[in-house]
Parts: C-alpha cells; sequence; structure tokens
C-alpha cells in the first residue's frame, strides 16, 4: 500500500533545522553577554536552562508557523482518502464516567444521540463509586431509553476500578469488543455532531491501515471569565496549531484520550497496558494511557491519524484556574510517568517525541524557575566589569561594559516565539472574513487577543509555580487520587481562593523584595505581576457574571456563542430541564420497587461481594429501615449484593 | 472481523435491553511490554546507528557490484 504522506519527512527537516538554528542562535547570543570575563559554573547553568527553554519555546512558535503556513495556502494536512459510500461498519460510541453530574452526562448522550441517529450504539460505561450516583445514573438510563425508544443505549456499571479509564475501556474491549468494528471514545464533557461521527466512520472505512483518528475537540459551552478566554484561544488559536502538528506529524500521530474513534481489532491486540512495576506515583497503573496506546499501535505498525479540518467535535473547559490547575495535577503525574516508557523497547522515534514533548511540557516549568533563580542570584552578585576605554592610545575613563543591546535582541526573541502565534493565529483568523464576523468582527478579535495575551502573561507565573510544585510532590512521591472534575460555573469564594493562592502571592512579594534593589529588577516585573495578584486574577477569572458581560461587550467570543451550536444548545436545554431526584437514589433501591428490579437487572452477572458478615450485619440494618449511619461504603457494598436486596425486597 | 455480514443484524436483542449491555463475548486483550532500555542497550543501539548508518552509504553499493559481477 502506497505511503499516504511521503512529503512529512521534508518538513520535518526543515522543522528541525528552524528549532535548532534559532535556538544555537539565541545561545551565541546569551554566551557572548554571559561569556565576559570567563563562565561561571552559574553562567554555565543560566546558558543551559535557557537554551532548554529557548528550544522548547521554539518548537511551539515553529510548530504554529507551519499551521498557519498550511492554513494560507490551504494545504491538506490530513491526506487520508475520503470516505465513499454508505459504511457497513457497526460502531460503538463509549463514554466512560466516574462520579460525574448525572444530568450533564445523560444530556450530552441524548444530544448526541439525537444528531447521530441510530447508527452508532452507545454505551455508558460507570465507575462511579458514589452509590447515589450509581443509582441515579441507572435511572436516568432508563428515563432516558424510554424518552427515545432506543435499544441502542446501553449502561455498564463496575463495583472495581481496576486500571481506571484505561482498565474501564479494556473492560468494554473484553466483553464487547468483538461486536464491533470501531469505536469512538468520549469524555464525560464531550461532544460530537452526529455528521462528524459519521465522516470519521467512513474515514476508518477508506483508510484500513488507520488505527486510530483524533478529531481535536474545540472547547466551548461555559460561560465564567476563564472559561470564555479558554475557548477563545481554543477557537482562534488552536487551529494554526493542530494544522501543523498534523502536517507535521503525518501518521505518527498521537491520542489525546478522548473525541476520537479506533479501530477496535488493533486496539485490543496491541493496546493491553501492563501494570508499571513499583508503587504510584512512577509505578502501578499507566495514568495518562492515551500516549502509550497511541504509541503502542505505531509500534505495531497501524497508522495514527489527527483530522484538524474535522469540525464537529468539542469539549468543555474547566471553569476557573482552580480546576484547571486541579486537572492538571493529574495529568502532571501521568506525563511524568512517561519517564518509565519514553525509552521502551521498539516504540517510534515520533512516539517518543510525543511522550518526551508531554513530560516537557510540565518539567519546563521547575526548568524555568530554576532560571529565575539562578538568574536572580545572579543579578544579586553582578558587579559590572570595567571596559578598557581608549582615546588615540591614552586609557580614558573605565566604563561598564553594556550588554543592553544583545539582551534586547534576546528579549524580541523570545516575545517573539510566545506572543508570534498569537499572532500569526489572530492574521489567519481574519484572512477569513466570514470566521472574523463569527468572532466578533475585526475589532472585537483583535482586542480579545490583547486582553487574552494581557491574562496569559498574569497566568503564567502562576502555572509555573503550581507545576514546579507538583513536580516536586510527584518526586517526593505523594501520588493523586482518582478524583471527578467540577465542570459547572461556579464563582469561587474568596477563603478558598486565599488558601489556595496564597503561597503564590507570598512568594511574589518576597522575590520582589529581594531582586527590589538589583538593576534588573523591571525584567521581573512581568513575571512577579502575575503572582502579585495571583488571588484577585482566580477570583475575577472564575466569575460567570463577568464572562457574560465580556461577552455583552463583544470580547472572547467565539462562533459556538454568536452563531450557536445545535448539538451544544441542545445538551444545555436538556441540562437546563433535568429534574432532580427528590429523593435519595440510594434509598429507593430498597423503598421502591420499581427502581430495585432496575438496579438488580443490572446487577445480573456482578460477582457477590466477598464480605459476607459485614453484609448480613447491614442487612439487617437496612431490614429495620436504620440506614442512616451507612457509610459510602456501606451502602456501595449493600447495594452491590443482588441476594440481599431481593430479601430486603421480599420484607418491605 | 466480517463488518458486512453484520450490516441487517439489529443492534441490540430485545430480551436483552433490561441487562443493560448485549451478551457478553469475552475475549482478552493481551498486554502489552514496555520494558524500558537499559543504558547500556542505548549506548549499545547508539553505536549500532553510528555504525550502520556509514555502512549502509559507502559499503552497501559495494556489495552489490561484488554480487552482480558474481
Amino acid at each position: 500500500m502506497p505511503d499516504l504522506d511521503s512529503g512529512v519527512a521534508p518538513r520535518r527537516w526543515l522543522y528541525l533545522f528552524l528549532v535548532v538554528a534559532s535556538t544555537v542562535a539565541a545561545v551565541t547570543q546569551m554566551l557572548g553577554v554571559l561569556q565576559e570575563g570567563g563562565l561561571t559554573l552559574r553562567e554555565g547553568a543560566i546558558l543551559l536552562l535557557f537554551a532548554i527553554l529557548f528550544a522548547w519555546i521554539a518548537s511551539s512558535f515553529w510548530l504554529t508557523l507551519f499551521g498557519a503556513f498550511a492554513r494560507l495556502t490551504k494545504t491538506n494536512v490530513m491526506p487520508l482518502k475520503p470516505p465513499s459510500g454508505v459504511s457497513a461498519a457497526r460502531t460503538a460510541i463509549l463514554m466512560p464516567i466516574y462520579n460525574e453530574d448525572v444530568s450533564r452526562v445523560f444530556s450530552g448522550v441524548r444530544a448526541i444521540w439525537e444528531s447521530a441517529g441510530s447508527d452508532f450504539d452507545f454505551y455508558i460505561l460507570s465507575d462511579s463509586t458514589n452509590p447515589a450516583q450509581w443509582v441515579a445514573e441507572e435511572m436516568e438510563w432508563q428515563k432516558l431509553k424510554t424518552a427515545l425508544d432506543a435499544a441502542n443505549i446501553f449502561y455498564r456499571h463496575r463495583t472495581r476500578n481496576i486500571g481506571r479509564k484505561a482498565g474501564n475501556i479494556q473492560d468494554f474491549c473484553e466483553n464487547w469488543g468483538q461486536l464491533y468494528d470501531y469505536m469512538v471514545i468520549l469524555d464525560a464533557d464531550s461532544l460530537m455532531t452526529g455528521k462528524t461521527l459519521a465522516h470519521l466512520v467512513g474515514l476508518m472505512d477508506a483508510n484500513p491501515r488507520a488505527a486510530l483518528i483524533q478529531a481535536p475537540a474545540q472547547i466551548v459551552g461555559r460561560h465564567s471569565l476563564f472559561a470564555r478566554i479558554q475557548q477563545f484561544s481554543s477557537s482562534v488559536y488552536g487551529p494554526i496549531h493542530t494544522a501543523g502538528l498534523a502536517w507535521l506529524q503525518g501518521a505518527d500521530g498521537n491520542y489525546w484520550g478522548h473525541n476520537a474513534i479506533i479501530r477496535v481489532h488493533a486496539f485490543m491486540q496491541y493496546c493491553g497496558l501492563p501494570r508499571l512495576p513499583g508503587k504510584p506515583p512512577f509505578g502501578g497503573e499507566i495514568m495518562s494511557h492515551d500516549f502509550v496506546e497511541a504509541a503502542l499501535l505505531r509500534r505495531a505498525g497501524w497508522d495514527v491519524w489527527m483530522a484538524p479540518d474535522i469540525g464537529g467535535s468539542f469539549e468543555e473547559p474547566p471553569p476557573t484556574i482552580s480546576d484547571y490547575l486541579l486537572r492538571d495535577r493529574r495529568w502532571c503525574q501521568g506525563n511524568l510517568q512517561h519517564l518509565r516508557i519514553v525509552f521502551a523497547r521498539g516504540l517510534t522515534l515520533p512516539s517518543r517525541l510525543h511522550l518526551a514533548m508531554g513530560i516537557m511540557s510540565y518539567v519546563a516549568s521547575p526548568l524555568w524557575l530554576l532560571l529565575l533563580i539562578v538568574s536572580g542570584i545572579e543579578m544579586l552578585n553582578y558587579a559590572p566589569a570595567p571596559g578598557a576605554g581608549f582615546i588615540g592610545t591614552e586609557p580614558s575613563l573605565a566604563l561598564a561594559v553594556s550588554y543592553a543591546a544583545e539582551l534586547g535582541v534576546l528579549v524580541l526573541a523570545t516575545l517573539v516565539l510566545l506572543y508570534g502565534p498569537k499572532i500569526l493565529a489572530m492574521i489567519v483568523l481574519l484572512e477569513d472574513a466570514e470566521a472574523t464576523r463569527a468572532h466578533g468582527g475585526t475589532g472585537a478579535v483583535i482586542m480579545s487577543v490583547i486582553f487574552e495575551s494581557l491574562f496569559s502573561t498574569l497566568f503564567a507565573p502562576i502555572v509555573m509555580l503550581q507545576h514546579s510544585w507538583y513536580i516536586l510532590s510527584i518526586l517526593l512521591g505523594i501520588s493523586t487520587g482518582w478524583s471527578s472534575q467540577h465542570r459547572g460555573d461556579r464563582a469561587l469564594p474568596l477563603g478558598f481562593i486565599a488558601r489556595g493562592f496564597a503561597a503564590h502571592t507570598v512568594i511574589g512579594i518576597v522575590a520582589t523584595a529581594v531582586l527590589w534593589n538589583t538593576g534588573a529588577f523591571g525584567w521581573y516585573v512581568p513575571l512577579l505581576a502575575g503572582l502579585w495578584l495571583a488571588i484577585p486574577l482566580v477570583l475575577v477569572t472564575s466569575s460567570p457574571l463577568l464572562g457574560r458581560w465580556t461577552r455583552s461587550e463583544s470580547l472572547f467570543l467565539t462562533p459556538a456563542e454568536t452563531r450557536g451550536l445545535k448539538v451544544l444548545d441542545r445538551a444545555h436545554a436538556l441540562a437546563g430541564s433535568h429534574e432532580e431526584l427528590s429523593a435519595d437514589a440510594r434509598q429507593l433501591v430498597l423503598d421502591d420497587a420499581g427502581v430495585r428490579e432496575l438496579h438488580l437487572s443490572l446487577l445480573a452477572g456482578t460477582p457477590a461481594p466477598e464480605d459476607r458478615t459485614r453484609l448480613w450485619a447491614l442487612r439487617e440494618q437496612a431490614a429495620r429501615r436504620d440506614t442512616s449511619r451507612f457509610s459510602r461504603e456501606d451502602w456501595a457494598l449493600l447495594l452491590s449484593d443482588a441476594e440481599s436486596l431481593k430479601a430486603l425486597g421480599s420484607i418491605g | 472481523m466480517d463488518s458486512q455480514s453484520r450490516a441487517f443484524e439489529s443492534s441490540a436483542e430485545p430480551a436483552l435491553l433490561s441487562a443493560g449491555t448485549p451478551l457478553s463475548c469475552p475475549r482478552t486483550m493481551p498486554v502489552q511490554a514496555l520494558t524500558p532500555r537499559t543504558p547500556a542497550s542505548v549506548i549499545g543501539a547508539l553505536f549500532t546507528a553510528l555504525f550502520a548508518l556509514p555502512r549502509a552509504l559507502v559499503l552497501a553499493p559495494a556489495v552489490i557490484s561484488r554480487s552482480r559481477r558474481a
């Protein structure tokens, strides 16, 4: 079979050359500044850290430049064969959930089902450990099936969450995978349109070497200021980033864990994940399974693609900085765990690069912090070496040698690398009149990019400190658990924010006091400002009210807001009209014969719990309707045992 | 898997709907090895690449021409 993307190698070489050349040029410039009077150990450390971090931001800059070029020249960055004809394949749409907001999950499933029709089978794969949510999910599932008269929406609950999300998917594959050609993995906040789903199936049919096609998700649907800024960034900056990535990676793509279609038999054959030797955080279950699964598919010779132009693929952002950073804690541990995998035998070089870049996206923070600390110390100890001035042959007054010009060039280059992608993305957007209108018009786009840049400048040092702390805590062996994400809009209380971000503010104030008298204080102000303002920044950006106000002022507008998005609007409307359960769902299993019957039918085939003694005690208490002191674990145990529930039912 | 043969199947058997899922069709996923390379094997691989590339560029044509003569 011919290679679908034979032109990818020259592009990669050019990209590599540009990253290396720009880094070498910057490092040479920096070396010229530092080597005055010989290179000390501290200056050597500055140079090394500078080189690594410059290469890191240069890699991102050149990637987006490739993407911008591809967009402006309308290059097809995904050379897959187009779908032909109606597909006969069977596809399952999987939504693994874990203690998620029930109304959000089922509204999303219903919106997708209504958009996709009955061509797909839907599986809600629950790993929920909260018994009340477990029962509520069952009831919602039955309600949904009845409302849609749909035979193709399934529900399965696992009482033991072996392997977390990857284990949940594996459990599906091992039980029902053979019934399907493809599976589409969704997150609890994912939305996809029927058209996109059908297109992905057609692409898989037409390209039998493809094992996975990632449909990059545009983030949409939340109203807090922070969420709206992210949604705007995703809508404006995202397209050139994904285009650059797709153009450079070709069939060596990556998997981002959801909003992707997967060839089931390839996945089943090659993506059984091992447990890493040792204890968490570095050993145990593989937390960030997606990158590893893509690497395993590539190792087995399958193609992994990204479809940046496919559209119709959405997810919701974390509503606040606090939620964003909480999610990052889990991702950070997952990515650092990849240090154990990046050198695994047989992986392709691009797969290793994907893993390495994932690691670097977190490790860059402590390296940056280290660079600031070392350069700060250097500034404190800096004594300008007198330069030898001469007038003719006579020595003149000694003058301090100034490197303002060299440093100015370096700062300018860094600014271009950091803000250039935003400007490029804006230019690409403004080239498209229709897309510009959908973002509120030229003026609105320019103002939004300026404010977004200001926000991201203040936000960056907060992320730097937070990531550095995460990495330190992981190196100290502190593992993160598996907590569900908070996805709804909410204004955070000041006390909560102050507790979470006081350390950032204190560090900012201490750094200011230390650097105040150095000549370089001005250089640090943009970084320190983010730390000084950490608490108000989190407070202000978590506000849905301010989010709505900026919307009324035409700031951070996205097409989803200006034109509406059918599948999203439908999901929101369904969630908005959702009726909360008035009774305790757990108690309903004991008191309501219909709920109990449903629960028992879904428990069928589940092995009975082993702790019979405790179960007997709980059963006795439940028979007396004395469940007020039941813990979460007690309820989970009782609700997992069909025999006890049947016995209690016959008493009731 | 022959998807064509299942084109006309219904998506699920009605009698099984109350069970929440279709009948299980079990098949285990083999666990993949992710053995990390040891430092020695990384150095070995680097050396192999270091020698393999020049050999491929320089020696391979000679080998081919010799075999042609033979």
